[in-house]
């Protein structure tokens, strides 16, 4: 195989960087500020120090979002991430 | 050193041993070679007296299970040694999976590791390359291994790598789907054998890695987590803006049984010396390690310009020097496979994004919804 002349791929998915703050769609927006206590500052990120603790509130590793105004009030909401765990050094690849 | 990285990673190859006869192996001949204690104690010494904050640590082969006894002579002994220099040790290993037992496998967790067990797929996938020196296919020896390790080990503990090759890359599909949904790993590497003839099948290339592609989109639709890092990793290298890079010399150590130091472990093979950096009894060949570091990268015309340079594993030492002799030389083949590998992981991610995935929203975005 020899060296391949490459064209530009037509990207139609964003960069990280480009998407925050998110813009949350009103339907997700209401059914995340309905799980979160409705607190005037930041929630505790440690799950065994909150006052508010219940299975919908953040843990540890989750991401604070701020909302626009008009969607959440301007409350923080806090989203789960996925489990972003590390592959750790793949020898072989 | 000359700089103060924050992150080592040290490789310890405890022998150039292994049960297994693969024929696309890269690491050498197979001989009763043993690290010595002696070698293994100066190689940890060495390798902590250099700044760090954090060490990656692993080792590599020949098989590391036939040296039990030293790999956790090893590891106890950096253990120790890091918690006195208070210095944050990651555990790593990859393993053929042959010797994994009960007893190993509580071990190993008790310990922290993270496992790495080489699978190249199904029956026919695996056992076109992966035999014994008999030439007994390792495939059902191999699937005990993973299921000892699965009763002990949580899904985010472990991985398997896959090696496809121009002889295997058939089954590379149902491979896939036998190794994510029959034995319930989704952790999986798909590593490629740039070292073989690949010839100009690529149309056939491309359909397959197009196959996988959806496979992985179907899984996201269906809510089933899958780390599939030849989509993963590309993806991250539009969206984050970067790729990994090589650490070919300068934040990589692999030393062999002799004490040898090299930049990379897949460079060790029969321990010629070619691309040592020295040896742990006589210290650093500095003047050969600073020559290796400074003529890393890439220096082909074509990918001066090319659009994908930025996501490209060009620059990558040890597969450069293999295929092309030179550290900083790119190969055609890897020029093709990365090129496919961008478009297929283009192609799951915009077909995610575009759908509003949750799963892929929060795996890559780290939110639900953008839109």
């Amino acid at each position: 195989m020899k060296l391949q002349k490459a064209s530009k791929p037509i990207i139609t998915y964003p960069k990280r960087e480009h998407i925050k703050p998110i813009l949350l769609s009103a339907t997700v927006a209401m059914a995340l500020t309905a799980c979160v206590p409705h607190t005037a500052g930041k929630i505790p990120t440690d799950n065994t120090e909150n006052p508010y603790s219940t299975s919908n509130t953040p843990h540890e590793g989750n991401q604070e979002v701020n909302l626009p105004d008009n969607i959440a009030g301007g409350m923080p909401v806090f989203i789960p991430e996925e489990n972003n765990q590390t592959w750790g050094n793949n020898p072989q690849k | 050193m000359g700089q103060q990285p924050s992150e080592m990673t040290l490789y310890l190859s405890l022998t150039h041993n292994c049960q297994l006869r693969c024929n696309y192996c890269y690491a050498g001949e197979k001989y009763h070679k043993p690290m010595s204690k002696e070698t293994i104690i100066k190689s940890i010494d060495f390798t902590l007296k250099l700044p760090m904050q954090k060490l990656e640590f692993g080792f590599f082969g020949g098989e590391p299970l036939m040296e039990w006894e030293l790999f956790k002579f090893a590891t106890y002994d950096i253990e120790h040694k890091t918690k006195e220099k208070n210095i944050e040790l990651i555990k790593t290993f990859t393993t053929n999976g042959v010797l994994l037992n009960k007893e190993k496998v509580i071990w190993l967790k008790q310990h922290g590791f993270y496992v790495v067990i080489s699978i190249d797929g199904n029956e026919a996938m695996h056992n076109t390359h992966r035999l014994y020196a008999n030439g007994e296919g390792t495939f059902k020896a191999v699937q005990n291994g993973i299921k000892e390790l699965q009763k002990v080990y949580n899904d985010g503990e472990y991985a398997v790598i896959s090696v496809a090759t121009p002889e295997n890359i058939n089954h590379l599909p149902n491979s896939l789907k036998y190794l994510h949904q029959e034995l319930g790993i989704n952790n999986i590497h798909i590593a490629l054998n740039y070292f073989a003839n690949w010839g100009d099948e690529t149309q056939t290339y491309t359909k397959l890695y197009h196959q996988v592609a959806n496979y992985t989109i179907e899984q996201y639709r269906q809510g089933k987590k899958l780390n599939l890092d030849i989509i993963d990793d590309k993806i991250k290298t539009e969206i984050e803006s970067s790729c990994k890079s090589c650490s070919f010399g300068e934040l990589k150590l692999a030393i062999a049984p002799s004490g040898n130091i090299y930049p990379c472990e897949r460079i060790i093979g029969n321990d010629t010396g070619a691309l040592s950096m020295g040896n742990v009894h006589t210290g650093f060949d500095h003047s050969k390690r600073a020559e290796l570091i400074a003529q890393r990268g890439n220096s082909n015309e074509e990918c001066k310009t090319c659009p994908l340079k930025e996501r490209c594993t060009n620059s990558c030492g040890c597969t450069n020097y293999t295929l092309t002799n030179s550290i900083n030389t790119t190969h055609g083949t890897v020029c093709f496979f990365q090129k496919l590998f961008i478009e297929v992981a283009d192609k799951v991610a915009s077909t995610l994004y575009e759908e509003e995935n949750e799963m892929f929203m929060r795996k890559f975005y780290g939110v639900v919804s953008t839109h």
